[in-house]
């Protein structure tokens, strides 16, 4: 496609308008017909989204998986958290830490930016391990680097309070920052797909001897969208800092990586898939919720029962898999999708037409 | 002197739990490309089965038998319910599968459970030790070391000497050919997921002797340990799993032993650290394994 | 359907690779005690369809009778257990095993008593399954392999011997050596489906022939009645087609 449109940037840019129009209706409903409650799950689902696209960037252009992006989350939230929290909340909270993160009252925009130039950082320091590795060894890899992340947040009390709460937050995150911040990542991350760069690596993800021979490097593509990838999951974790207003080492582990994991998995592998994956995964488990809650009203509590949720979540993602294992979308952004589609309408059209001719 | 000794069994010992992780790893990966995350729930299954047969006053041989039958069960279970229908699924999604039954299976745990640890009642002989010259020796360990001995030495047998063995390593080297021998493709995913059942297991007492106490994402440290010391080793190998439960054994205690106190609550997070600077310069294991990604059945 | 005496019979089969269509709508017939030939140029669909034969390749239609069983729907463990065996292309033993170890695997439904009396049996005729048992069957050379691989499929006796492409990358003299087992294995009365790219040598060895061109049937007949120019006819039969 790239190859026959002279500015392929166009189609990108179309995509993502088309993109980000379908996420605005659904944030035009809820934000007019939703409760508070529907409000508060759609500004998470936003979140999830940035995250889900931003693991996509890496996930869906190098056919790799990474268990460790919710580290690069961590990073986000607590460099964002750090550098805008009353200093007065710092001095009781975190009394050792050095004075200028103690006593620093900076505003969003450039706490947000330190915590992804932490994110960024760590991520070119550490990425060329994992762009080698595939398949499972990539996951354990990574899925060992969460962990690595999440011993150090939990321990380094100075300035993390360990695994205790950090909060006071400020809470910026507003549904302007949200979805601002959710076009420039839909931007960013279809130019990065398709640019020459993601349409190789793409190319290697289906056949990496074919991909090699016609001349893709494969590992510095890899590195590039691994790093996108980690400065888009900083800022969903500094929007999710300052959404939440306390965060806690535990909420940057094994649950949040499954949960973005699956979306991406179940969505397909496009970006259009992490949206669609994020919208099924949330809807599923607030379906779930709610009717977990409809239970409570018998004389047994089911409420108090954690973990009912996750079972019959982790259970209907396995189901899917077994549907359909492709994901959603397959590998179709929405255009395509569109296209496809009409082509299709088309095809029956002209048969239609044909049958009456006869 | 005694002190370094004392490490090295110490090291001996926790390796070997590491080495039998691996291994279960290791049998599931070689044959059906499939990194079953789960292996660590297969754990905890036993861990809950330990924790349940002593609290009810069982013979502790009864509860070990018990503990493996549980977690060998739960294998085939898996193998049937989430795993047979997607033999022929990419890679990925085979691993999100596992991924997802490892949640689903914590989940289950914490219902059924609770989140509270339960502590498991060992029997008084697990603290029992004895003294060479100034250096206390628990038997614990000594009984952990040769138990593995003998268990890698049975498997060994095992792979060469029967004829499901045979066509379980060939498996792993080739399905379809096997296959072409007239090995059912069921009776080698079974026996897979049995081997790999008895192993977690088997690890699971060990483990949970050292650890008396279970939680329902007990089998997740161990389970991780045991896939990076698969991934160092060279995934997909049973030897290269072995030697790299060893290593990651011995640079744990080795760390522990040279980093100062401060350290040692960041004890996971250096190991896993140095697995990864090991992984830059082989990325392949330090036996560098290449596997293909050939379709199974 | 099945002529008296047939030990295979093949109807209508097809075999598809998405939309890649490598064998369509073959007949053949293979009677006890024969040998045949199936020719055809590369990818003409040999290989796809004695792994059809056996449940390796996606048949997508087509019915297979052997010893008067329907195993149409039989997985491959299943037909190959009811008598059936295939020397692959390219022969792959398994190689990080030793060739005894390879050997057992050949008989894996065979009980070690039995094994070692077929084995025996079986060393006069491959005195390299002897010499070499315990080595790392990877290590020996093609031809060699080829032997092992032609002696692993003849462990469990099986009623219909299929060997695909036995001489593929061999020096001369080593074909002659597999030849002369192929001849040995016929005079022993051993059922035989043979696919050579080495027409000449095949045919003249082989009661009847086949020739597949682009997936379909494109000349059968005995051995004899084949020449250069028909066959060169037949294999060019598929320009025609495409
Ligand atoms: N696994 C597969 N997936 C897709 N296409 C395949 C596969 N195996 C074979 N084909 C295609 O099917 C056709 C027939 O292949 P086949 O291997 O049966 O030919 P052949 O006659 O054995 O050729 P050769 O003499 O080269 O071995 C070819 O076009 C080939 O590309
Ligand atoms: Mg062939």
């Amino acid at each position: 496609m790239n190859m026959l449109a002279g500015k392929w940037w166009k189609q990108s840019l179309v995509g993502s308008a088309l993109l980000l129009a379908i996420v605005l209706v659904i944030v035009a409903i809820v934000a007019l017909a939703g409760s508070t409650t529907d409000m508060r799950i759609l500004m998470v689902f936003l979140i999830n989204v940035i995250a889900a696209i931003s693991l996509q960037t890496y996930a869906g252009n190098s056919g790799n998986i990474s268990f460790g992006h919710v580290g690069f989350m961590a990073f986000g939230a607590y460099g964002s958290a750090l550098f805008t929290a009353d200093p007065a909340i710092k001095a009781i909270g975190i009394p050792n830490a050095p004075a200028f993160i103690r006593e620093a009252a900076i505003g969003f925009l450039p706490a947000m930016l330190i915590g992804t130039a932490v994110a960024v950082v760590v991520a070119a320091a550490i990425g060329r391990v994992f762009v080698r590795l595939s398949g499972a060894a990539a996951a354990v890899a990574t899925l060992g680097f969460m962990v690595i992340i999440y011993t150090l947040l939990s321990n380094a009390e100075e300035l993390t309070r360990g695994s205790k709460a950090f909060s006071g937050i400020p809470e910026y995150t507003t549904l302007g920052w949200c979805v601002a911040l959710l076009a420039l990542t839909i931007v960013v991350a279809r130019l990065l797909r398709d640019s020459n760069t993601g349409l190789g690596l793409r190319a290697c993800a289906d056949d990496p001897i074919a991909g090699q021979a016609a001349g893709v490097d494969i590992l510095n593509s890899r590195y590039v969208m691994w790093v996108a990838s980690a400065a888009g999951a900083a800022i969903a974790g500094a929007l999710y800092a300052h959404y939440i207003g306390a965060i806690l080492p535990k909420a940057f582990h094994f649950e949040l990586t499954f949960v973005l994991v699956t979306m991406v998995i179940v969505g397909g592998r496009s970006i259009t898939g992490a949206v669609a994956g994020a919208a099924l995964i949330t809807i599923l488990a607030e379906v779930l919720r709610r009717l977990e809650n409809g239970f409570s009203i018998g004389s047994i509590n089911l409420s108090e029962a954690p973990g009912l949720t996750t079972a019959v979540l982790a259970l209907l993602i396995v189901a899917t898999l077994t549907i359909r294992p492709q994901g959603l979308v397959s590998r179709w952004e929405v255009e395509e999708l569109l296209h496809r589609w009409q082509f299709r309408q088309k095809e029956h059209a002209s048969v239609r037409a044909e049958e009456n001719h006869v | 002197m005694q002190l370094a000794l004392q490490q090295f069994i110490n090291a001996l010992s926790l390796g070997s739990i590491y080495a039998l992780v691996a291994l279960g790893v290791a049998i599931l990966f070689s044959i059906l490309r499939l990194a079953n995350f789960a292996h660590g729930e297969l754990m905890t299954t036993a861990g809950f089965t330990l924790y349940m047969t002593l609290a009810s006053g069982w013979n502790w041989v009864l509860a070990v038998i018990a503990a493996i039958a549980a977690s060998v069960v739960a294998a085939l279970i898996l193998e049937r319910v989430a795993y047979r229908r997607l033999r022929n699924a990419q890679p990925l999604t085979l691993l999100m599968t596992s991924f997802a039954v490892s949640v689903a299976l914590q989940s289950i745990f914490l219902l059924t459970f609770g989140a509270r640890p339960k502590g498991i009642e060992l029997p008084a002989f697990v603290d029992a030790s004895f003294r060479i010259g100034g250096m206390r020796v628990q038997w614990l360990d000594i009984a952990i070391i040769l138990i593995t001995a003998a268990i890698v030495f049975g498997l060994t047998l095992f792979l060469r000497k029967t004829v499901i063995g045979l066509a379980l390593r060939s498996a792993a080297d080739d399905f379809q050919t096997t296959r072409l021998m007239g090995v059912k493709a069921n009776a080698l995913f079974v026996g897979a997921f049995v081997l790999s059942g008895m192993l977690a297991g088997i690890a699971a007492l060990f483990y949970f002797a050292t650890v008396p106490n279970v939680v329902p994402s007990s089998g997740f440290e161990p389970m991780l340990k045991g896939f990076i010391a698969c991934v160092i080793g060279g995934l997909g190998s049973l030897p290269a799993a072995i030697v790299g439960g060893f290593l990651l054994a011995f640079l744990e205690v080795g760390s522990d032993a040279l980093l100062s106190d401060n350290f040692s609550p960041y004890l996971d997070a250096i190991v896993f650290l140095i697995a990864i600077v090991i992984l830059r310069w082989r990325p392949g294991g330090i036996f560098g394994v290449r596997l293909t990604a050939e379709q199974r059945v | 359907m099945a002529t008296q005496g047939a030990i295979l019979s093949i109807a209508g089969l097809s075999v598809s690779y998405g939309t890649v269509h490598a064998v369509r709508q073959l007949d053949m017939e293979i009677s006890e005690g024969e040998t045949v030939v199936l020719l055809g140029a590369n990818g003409a669909g040999k290989s796809s369809t004695l792994n059809a034969i056996v449940g390796l390749a996606p048949r997508s239609g087509g019915r297979l009778v052997f010893a008067g069983e329907d195993i149409t729907r039989k997985p491959t463990e299943a037909i190959i257990r009811s008598g059936l065996a295939l020397v692959p292309e390219g022969r792959r033993l398994f190689s990080n095993m030793t060739v005894r170890e390879n050997l057992r695997l050949g008989a894996a439904a065979l009980s070690t008593v039995e094994f070692d009396r077929e084995r025996q049996a079986l060393e006069d005729m491959f005195p390299i399954t002897r010499r070499r048992a315990h080595e790392q069957a990877g290590l020996l050379s093609g031809g060699e392999q080829q032997q092992v691989a032609i002696a692993r499929a003849l462990l469990a006796r099986p009623k219909l011997l299929l060997l695909d492409e036995p001489s593929l990358g061999l020096a001369p003299i080593i074909v002659n050596t597999i030849f002369e087992i192929i001849a040995e294995l016929k005079r022993r009365k051993v059922t035989i489906l043979l696919v050579e790219q080495n027409a000449e040598r095949a045919l003249s060895i082989a009661d009847r022939a086949y020739v597949l061109a682009q997936g379909r049937l494109e000349l059968s007949g005995a051995a004899g009645s084949i020449n250069a120019t028909t066959l060169e006819k037949a294999y060019l039969g598929e320009r025609e087609h495409a």
